[in-house]
């Protein structure tokens, strides 16, 4: 009798390791105290503008074992982009500056991650610190683009669970897109004057685990 | 004539750089180009994830910018309108006093 038992146990505990080994797919998505947001400055001699875009979707599978494997897509539509000034965004959103109407949405296709630091002092939550590697879809224009990122991973618990069911990712990010790269002109001499040559973006987002 | 010309165009001046002023310190910084919301950006640390976590937070609102050339003008523009009917005025005055000494 005692054997069986003992295989039920070892084949539940394998099965739950299992589980909780290998990649896992992350959602992006919004609760109360947790939101997806994306930053955009531009700092250019004449003004600093900061905007936001808040709109953003996406999904990237990560394993814990195999952090530099993590993968994903994360989109902003252009019209979810304001910068604070209701005629400035009409002219963000023309054909001088982002053609909102041809290109509906920035993307980013993240493909690997190299890792800096990994941190699992903290039983229940790994932190990584590292560079995430992928391509930048702007404009019409995709670009290689590199961005430090740091990943708050929270296995799922009691605590998490009052926020949202499976294991909880708080990603932030920074990174900094070059206009001219993209083909963004702007319109007669704004880019470098008013508008920053280069427009640093911290995104930070959310997501839950879809695998629970 | 003359004279409310140049009454009306120093008001202009003197309210327009008022609101731009005032408008500047409900915004908390130099409004150079006219704003119609604020992002306001606060970054807590978070217990649960032991790192900081920020939220945006948007009011809707006007604030009066200085350089803007096009409509919503900006303070500075309506400034030199202010000061083209000051202009005018003084200039009105001016001539008006010339013809009063030939006569």
């Amino acid at each position: 009798m005692k054997t069986p038992t003992l295989a039920l146990v070892a084949t539940l505990f394998i099965g739950t390791t299992v589980v909780s080994a290998g990649p896992k797919t992350v959602i992006l998505g919004n609760t109360e105290k947790y939101k997806n947001e994306v930053r955009f400055v531009s700092d250019a001699p004449l003004e600093k503008i900061v905007g936001t875009a808040k709109e953003i979707s996406g999904t990237f599978s990560i394993d814990l074992q195999n952090v530099g494997a993590t993968s994903g897509s994360f989109t902003v539509p252009v019209r979810s982009m304001v910068t604070g000034s209701s005629s400035r965004d009409s002219h963000m959103y023309d054909t001088d500056w982002l053609d909102a109407d041809a290109y509906k949405n920035i993307t980013y296709n993240l493909k690997s991650l190299v890792v800096e630091k990994t941190d699992n002092s903290t039983p229940g939550r790994t932190v990584v610190n590292g560079t995430a590697k992928g391509e930048f879809f702007l404009h019409g224009v995709s670009k290689p683009l590199d961005a430090k990122v740091k990943i708050t991973y929270l296995n799922e618990s009691a605590q998490t669970r009052g926020i949202a069911s499976g294991d909880l990712v708080l990603v932030n990010a920074e990174f900094s897109v070059p206009l001219k790269a993209h083909g963004v002109k702007g319109k007669g001499n704004i880019v470098g004057t008013k508008v920053g040559e280069s427009i640093t973006i911290n995104a930070q987002l959310f997501g839950t685990s879809a695998d629970h | 004539m003359a004279n409310i010309l140049r009454v009306l165009g120093f008001l202009i001046i003197v309210v327009a750089l008022g609101r731009w002023g005032y408008d500047c310190q409900r915004y908390g910084d130099t409004v150079y180009y006219t704003k119609t919301s604020k992002i306001t950006v606060t970054s807590t640390v978070d217990p649960l994830f032991g790192t900081a976590v920020e939220s945006t937070t948007t009011e809707q609102g006007y604030w009066l910018g200085l350089l803007d050339s096009a409509f919503p003008f900006g303070a500075l523009p309506i400034c030199g309108f202010g000061g083209a009917l000051v202009l005018v005025g003084s200039l009105q005055v001016r001539s008006r006093r010339k013809k009063g000494l030939r006569d």
